[in-house]
């Protein structure tokens, strides 16, 4: 081939190929460039009013690249799903099941116990029937398994496969339950995903009403209903509470729900209240948004364990009730049938003679809601929650409203926090938006004039490589609905500024080849040849720390690393193959001196 | 050769520079710097941003500069809240809305987890547009994090620097042999202490974007590490009786056009990102900078002596050197013929 201008034989294929590429590149980047569909002027007949607009609704993919809430403004919430809570508080369900079970069959339970391990023990009062005790525990839970017996009593370990998808199961079930709660805000492209093993995360764009949207999705409700005991009189539970203070040094305003669950258990440790029981608050708090401040509180001496959670309900209304001439906003539940059917478990035992005054605490999110008294045993599976915490009757309805909504929606079968919330400006991220752009094109003219400088023509095939780089970027990006964030667009300009590297390393190769004695068109295939095995070494080093980010960083990481990693393919592809084609067709077929 | 556009050669081709010579002081140096970043590290403390402490974060935007910072500082105190920490924002190039950015971060009160539904950043916005108004001050964004998230976040930070430095040893002790491995993460580990160290004396806030810089680090400064180890494997392939300091050398000069060019366009490209980027470009653009630069040191000089230092150890115990030669026909292509250059310092066997 010394002589002969002929292409090498796979030229032909590998352009079109390329030219392939270079399509798919086009159609998945433009429309991004044409704004959301939905915010589009169209006529009567729903059809776009721009011609171009028409054009790429008929003929392009609607894959576009979602910009992250750091470039469009919004609110960005993390939820953290207290997943551990919620399996400790399903075994203590179970047990409390069957031990129910087992006294019809004559064997007591005396005591048992769910350690924060997810460990369990259970006393009894005969050892004869352990195995009949066990076998029952086993048919209520899969969640532990049966260790040892010392004494009278059964010890169980959790069951670490079983759990792990108890978990899976409760995170679905979550993020299912927050995407239709979302689904009533009407907010455009919400996104909602799992981040890490028990956080998800929402990002509602272009979201105002940040309070509203903070008190639907944090402070979610999670429902549930206990009996009211009543082996220690209500009057004395203030009492026992001050001591507990004292005793604990808790200030007297301390009064969320974790700080009282702290007394309650200082006070069953030291036997002061009934073991399998736990005191929860009525609070009254003020009605101003600005500071939540407690007004007056109410302990109840309730169950430690609900029967009854808010996964149950089938549906809910808020209503103006009319009764008592006193207008009052209401919220109507309906249960699902094995809800109704615990419901009026609950509401029959009320009526056993040691649980008058026959009341069942509506607790919400760790708080009594209202503690009606039963009148007799309900099994309709429907009943009311009267909202009386306000006077407001502007309030009350916003309340009822608020919760109506949460129970529909379903409600959370683990309570969830919200552990992070960022929110930006939309002007804000018009300017992050402008300085992006900005900083890119001054960053990619720099690198194109150098490379022109320094390599004259294969300079100028390698820039033409790098920009095919950002468009198959770009078209990536677009495809998998990846979100271009800050730090994003930062990865892209790195990457067009390394992207050159591959080149740098095949010019120079080309450049010595000439320098020991070959012909150019020796040089260039030889260069070519002998760099690639280089490249391959450099490029995949780096993968691997792109993928070990996918694998184990946040959201904003890994959207990095995305951008990253696909920059890397992406580079691969175009600084050795593209400019590879290329070259050839400069060196066979064209009157060029000099290449590399 | 003409020194014309269009075929600049930045380093002398022909030119072979004894960089081995000064091993010993660089390594030195190296040991030296690794050791004072290890010391600013351990008595400054990184400086965490609340994306790992928790605590709450207000970007406010102050319109046509009419707000001072000290002015701002006293309304954040009158807001009740003491310990907030203000900052200029995105401070090297000019805002398009000829604003001034500020952050105020207010830390996590020691000893209290509180979720970040609290309503502290709330309470100090409303107060902030009570005094000044909408026509001065412009809030940006509001961040509110719990301190848990962050514990996690770091975690998860360092365990994927250590897993990736794990990905890439084994990723060189398979592609290249065990003279070369220690050197590569040597110089990984000296690039990340280094440019941590130089972030924690200037105060630079650590964030999870910086996480993502150092892993970028990472792979950038692997990427000019095996670049010259590849150059290295292939001249001793190609001349096994080469002394291995000739090798190292010889393999560096000629790396050298490559290693300035891609060095100058990276930095060059994060200069303009520091300048022009603002927020959280510029933290991920100076610390990439850093990372570049000592990336590209470390390359030449951390990883090249590391290499022949074991190479010398392992021919001291004798087993690899015929094993050189034997890999040398392996390789050699068919039609090898060596450069000119080469050919007269060293004679070749005739095929």
């Amino acid at each position: 081939m010394q002589n002969k201008s002929s292409m090498p034989p796979m030229w032909w294929i590998k352009s079109v190929i390329i030219l392939c590429a270079l399509v798919f590149g086009i159609i998945y980047t433009l429309p991004t460039f044409f704004g959301n569909p939905s915010e589009w002027q169209r006529d009567a007949n729903g059809v776009p009013a721009k011609w171009y607009e028409r054009w790429s609704e008929n003929l392009l993919p609607a894959a576009r690249i979602n910009l992250g809430l750091d470039l469009k403004g919004g609110l960005s919430l993390t939820l953290n799903v207290e997943v551990e809570k919620a399996i400790q508080d399903s075994i203590h369900r179970s047990i409390s099941l069957a031990k129910d079970l087992v006294a019809s069959e004559g064997v007591k339970i005396t005591s048992y116990k769910v350690n924060p391990d997810l460990t369990t023990v259970v006393e009894l009062d005969n050892i004869a029937k352990a195995q009949l005790v066990q076998k029952r525990i086993q048919e209520q839970t899969l969640l532990v398994l049966f260790d040892k017996i010392e004494g009278k009593t059964l010890y169980f370990q959790a069951n670490r496969s079983y759990i792990g998808d108890y978990e899976k199961q409760l995170m679905q079930q979550a993020i299912n339950t927050i995407r239709n709660r979302i689904d009533q805000f009407g907010v455009a492209e919400p996104n909602i995903f799992q981040a890490g093993n028990t956080r998800i995360m929402v990002e509602l764009p272009g979201m105002t009403d940040t309070q509203r949207a903070k008190e639907l999705l944090g402070n979610t409700a999670q429902l549930d209903f206990r009996l009211v005991l009543n082996s220690i009189p209500q009057g004395q539970l203030p009492q026992l509470l001050e001591e507990a203070r004292k005793e604990l040094k808790i200030s007297e305003d301390a009064n969320q729900p974790e700080t009282i669950e702290t007394l309650s258990q200082w006070l069953r440790d030291k036997n002061k209240l009934p073991k399998n029981s736990t005191i929860i608050l009525h609070r009254v708090t003020s009605p101003s948004a600005q500071s939540i401040k407690t007004i007056s509180t109410l302990p109840y001496l309730v169950e430690a364990h609900a029967k009854l959670t808010g996964d149950l309900i089938e549906d809910a209304q808020a209503q103006q009730s009319t009764e008592n001439y006193i207008p009052q906003y209401v919220v109507s539940l309906k249960f699902k049938p094995q809800g109704a059917k615990l419901f009026g478990d609950i509401t029959t035992e009320a009526f056993k003679p040691n649980n008058a005054p026959h009341q069942v605490a509506i607790i919400l999110d760790g708080n009594v809601q209202s503690a009606p008294v039963v009148n007799s045993p309900i099994t309709t599976g429907s009943a009311q929650i009267t909202m009386g915490s306000s006077t407001n009757m502007v309030d009350q309805m916003k309340q009822a409203q608020d919760l109506s909504l949460v129970l529909r929606a379903g409600a959370l079968p683990a309570s969830v926090k919200v552990v992070e919330e960022r929110q930006i400006g939309p002007s804000e991220g018009a300017q992050n938006i402008h300085s992006g752009f900005i900083s890119t094109i001054i960053a990619g003219i720099l690198v194109i004039v150098i490379m022109l400088v320094i390599y004259g023509m294969s300079g100028l095939v390698a820039n033409v490589a790098m920009l095919f780089n950002v468009l198959l970027i770009l078209a990536f990006m677009a495809l998998f609905g990846a979100t271009l964030t800050l730090p994003g667009i930062a990865g892209i300009v790195l990457t067009m500024a390394i992207a050159v590297d591959g080149n740098v390393v095949i010019n120079e190769r080309i450049r010595e080849e000439i320098r020991s004695g070959f012909s150019q068109k020796q040089a260039f295939y030889k260069g070519y040849h002998t760099s690639f095995r280089t490249l391959i070494d450099a490029h995949f080093t780096s993968a691997v720390a792109g993928i070990v980010l996918i694998i184990y960083g946040n959201p904003t990481v890994k959207g990095f690393a995305v951008t990253l990693l696909a920059g890397i393919i992406c580079t691969l592809f175009t600084s050795y193959y593209v400019t590879e084609v290329i070259g050839q067709w400069l060196v066979e077929k064209t009157k060029l001196k000099r290449f590399g | 050769m003409a020194f014309k556009i269009g075929n600049i050669q930045v380093f002398p081709h022909n030119y072979f520079f004894d960089f081995m010579k000064w091993r010993k002081v660089t390594v030195g140096i190296s040991i030296v710097l690794v050791a004072v970043s290890l010391l600013i590290i351990g008595i400054k403390g990184l400086n965490y941003s609340i994306d790992f402490l928790g605590g709450a974060e207000i970007q406010v935007n102050v319109l046509n500069k009419s707000i001072t910072r000290e002015q701002l500082h006293e309304a954040v105190g009158k807001a009740g809240i003491n310990h907030a920490e203000i900052t200029t924002y995105g401070s090297l190039a000019a805002r398009k809305d000829n604003s001034e950015s500020y952050i105020v971060r207010m830390q996590r009160e020691k000893g209290q987890d509180e979720s970040a539904t609290t309503n502290r950043a709330d309470k100090l916005v409303s107060s902030l547009k009570a005094e000044f108004g909408a026509e001065k001050i412009q809030i940006a964004s509001i961040t509110n994090i719990s301190g848990k998230v962050g514990k996690e976040d770091e975690y998860k930070g360092y365990m994927a620097l250590l897993l990736s430095c794990i990905g890439i040893l084994i990723y060189i002790a398979f592609r290249f042999d065990s003279r070369f491995a220690p050197g590569a993460v040597l110089c990984l580990v000296h690039n990340v202490v280094i440019a941590l160290g130089v972030m924690t004396l200037f105060g630079r806030p650590f964030t999870t974007v910086s996480i993502a810089a150092f892993l970028t680090i990472v792979g950038y400064s692997i990427n000019d590490t095996v670049i010259v180890y590849d150059r290295i494997r292939e001249t001793r392939s190609l001349q096994p009786k080469m002394s291995m300091i000739d090798v190292v050398n010889r393999s560096i000069s000629q790396t050298m056009n490559r290693t300035i060019l891609t060095s100058t366009t990276g930095i060059l490209a994060l200069l303009v990102l520091s300048i022009l980027g603002g927020g959280s470009i510029e933290d991920f653009a100076i610390t990439m900078l850093v990372g570049i630069v000592v990336g590209t040191y470390s390359s030449i000089y951390v990883a090249a002596p590391l290499t022949l230092m074991m190479d010398g150890y392992l021919n001291k115990l004798g087993w690899k050197k015929k094993d050189a030669k034997e890999l040398a026909k392996e390789v050699r292509p068919k039609d090898y013929a060596p450069p000119i250059n080469v050919r007269k310092k060293v004679p070749q066997d005739k095929k």
